[in-house]
């Protein structure tokens, strides 16, 4: 596949803080807003991902607990973060729905552990559990141990 | 690294209150003689002073080579008058965190936060009612933790006057309590800024960024004149945002001499926009690789950058250590060696409601837990 490195693209900052890097494909550097989009070539994604920025390239280099979401099918895929059987493993509200509707303790405990791993999946989680009003004492007291943050 | 235990049967405690102990004081010839045997330094009282002194740590030496726990107490106590000044000494380096207190045995730790309610003032037409503003306070206790630095002490070393183990362990305990120490100050306030679910001005970077920090110093400015620090590693990076460009083409960046000679010569910027730059002590925990195992992780977190205003009545974090340096004799099981350790109090607490007031910027080249 060729792809265009001019060509802009959207990535996604999943967290709730303000994310930034330093450009290495040119000067200055990026700031991305929390929980916002944003426009950025191709080229700059290469860029950072194959010289380990974490934010991008997740705990284990594939993308899995990735800080920042590469909205862009076509260079996840070039990247080698998902191919056509398994998507990003990236935190999602929709995943998070799944899981806190999961009946069984264990294997709510267990989804949860393999969820939120980085500080920054764990205040996601915290955040939407408070948004959602997540009302089950064993979830809630699970959760504020697991991550070491409060519901309140 | 060796693991040590203390059998609880045969624990003694340096009690320097008894009858015995009470003649020794920090100010004793012998505490001074023995403070200069085990650092190398000219003795610089009079002879015949000195030689009762060394006479007697070497006579002490001898007994407590034999378990006699007087012995051991009373040296532990003179190595503890010695070793004392210098810990608090750097320990009082903590200012940089904020406030720093020393209490004695008999105070609890307890934080106050004041605060003003009500109006302070206001424009209003010439006789009109005042407005009035009244503090209230909100305290609480605040839990301390023990850091404890120990060894085995070898006194037939002692019993012939060389003092050349002493003088390593004497640096180890200094190094090893301020260290623990300030990676135990660290975390609180990183644990206390990343539970708080109030405004906080916390971002994680890849890299130290210009706006990150410029953003960071911004916020907190307005709450006084900040300080940055951190491990070097991050600070250091700050020596990177100093260069500028007249023009972005050319590729060509200058820098100030003033800045270049600082960082040539201490490998950091005193100062960068007004604040205090200032890397805290950091060393390596020799006995755990980092994640990625190619190195040792480090004492304190290597990734986090703090911005604490400085100068302020009220500083949002405030340290504490509580009755000075405490020691304990025991044999150990295993080794049948005598152990001597030294317990510091320490405590921090970050004023609830007031996290905002520390800007916190997290590497994400150098990940924390």
């Amino acid at each position: 596949m060729n792809l265009n490195m001019n060509e802009n693209i959207m990535i996604k900052n999943l967290c709730k803080w303000d994310l930034y890097f330093n450009r290495i494909n040119g000067t200055g550097d990026v700031k991305i807003p929390a929980k916002t989009s944003f426009r950025i070539d191709r080229g700059e994604v290469f860029a950072q991902v194959q010289s380990g920025n974490v934010m991008f390239s997740g705990t284990d280099g594939k993308g899995n607990h990735a800080r920042i979401y590469i909205d862009d099918k076509e260079t996840r895929v070039e990247l080698g973060f998902e191919d056509d059987k398994e998507n990003q493993g990236i935190i999602t509200e929709e995943k998070i729905k799944t899981i806190f509707a999961t009946k069984g303790k264990s294997s709510f405990e267990k989804a949860v552990k393999s969820l939120a791993v980085t500080y920054a999946e764990k205040a996601i989680l915290i955040d939407y559990a408070k948004k959602s009003g997540l009302n089950e004492y064993d979830k809630i007291k699970f959760i504020e141990e697991y991550t070491g943050m409060k519901i309140e | 690294m060796s693991k040590y235990s203390i059998e609880l049967n045969s624990i003694r405690k340096d009690d320097t209150d008894s009858p015995e102990l009470k003649r020794l004081t920090r100010t004793s010839p012998i505490v001074e003689v023995f403070s200069s045997m085990i650092s190398g330094k000219e003795i610089k009282t009079d002879k015949s002073t000195a030689n009762k002194a060394v006479a007697r740590i070497k006579d002490l030496a001898q007994r407590a080579e034999m378990f006699d726990y007087k012995a051991i107490s009373e040296l532990n106590t003179i190595r503890k008058y010695a070793v004392e000044p210098e810990l608090m000494e750097e320990i009082k380096l903590f200012g940089i965190f904020g406030e720093y207190e020393n209490l004695g045995y008999n105070e609890s730790i307890e934080r106050e936060v004041i605060s003003t309610v009500g109006e302070l003032s206001r424009i209003q037409a010439k006789g009109g009612d005042p407005v009035v503003a009244y503090n209230v306070s909100n305290k609480y206790a605040v839990t301390s933790e023990i850091i404890s630095a120990g060894y085995a002490v070898d006194y037939r070393k002692i019993k012939y006057g060389d003092m050349s183990a002493e003088n390593r362990l004497k640096e180890n305990i200094i190094r090893d309590i301020r260290n623990k120490a300030s990676r135990y100050i660290v975390e609180k306030v990183y644990d206390s800024i990343k539970n708080s679910s109030g405004i906080k001005i916390f971002s994680e970077t890849a890299g130290i960024t210009k706006s990150a920090l410029d953003n960071a110093l911004k916020f907190i400015r307005k709450f006084g004149i900040p300080n940055i620090f951190g491990d070097y590693s991050v600070v250091s990076q700050i020596n990177d945002l100093v260069p500028y460009t007249t023009n972005l083409n050319s590729g060509y960046m200058n820098i100030s001499q003033e800045a270049m000679e600082e960082i040539r010569k201490t490998g950091l910027l005193t100062a960068y926009n007004g604040s205090l730059v200032y890397a805290i002590q950091n060393a390596f925990d020799t006995s755990k690789l980092n994640s990625a195992g190619t190195g040792f992780d480090t004492i304190i977190p290597e990734g986090l950058l703090f911005v604490v205003p400085a100068n302020i009545t009220e500083s949002p974090i405030k340290t504490w250590t509580r009755g000075g340096l405490d020691s304990l004799t025991g044999s150990d099981v295993s080794t049948g060696k005598m152990i001597t350790r030294y317990d510091l109090e320490v405590a921090a607490d970050v004023a609830k409601g007031l996290e905002y007031k520390i800007g916190l910027i997290s590497d994400s080249n150098y990940p924390v837990n």
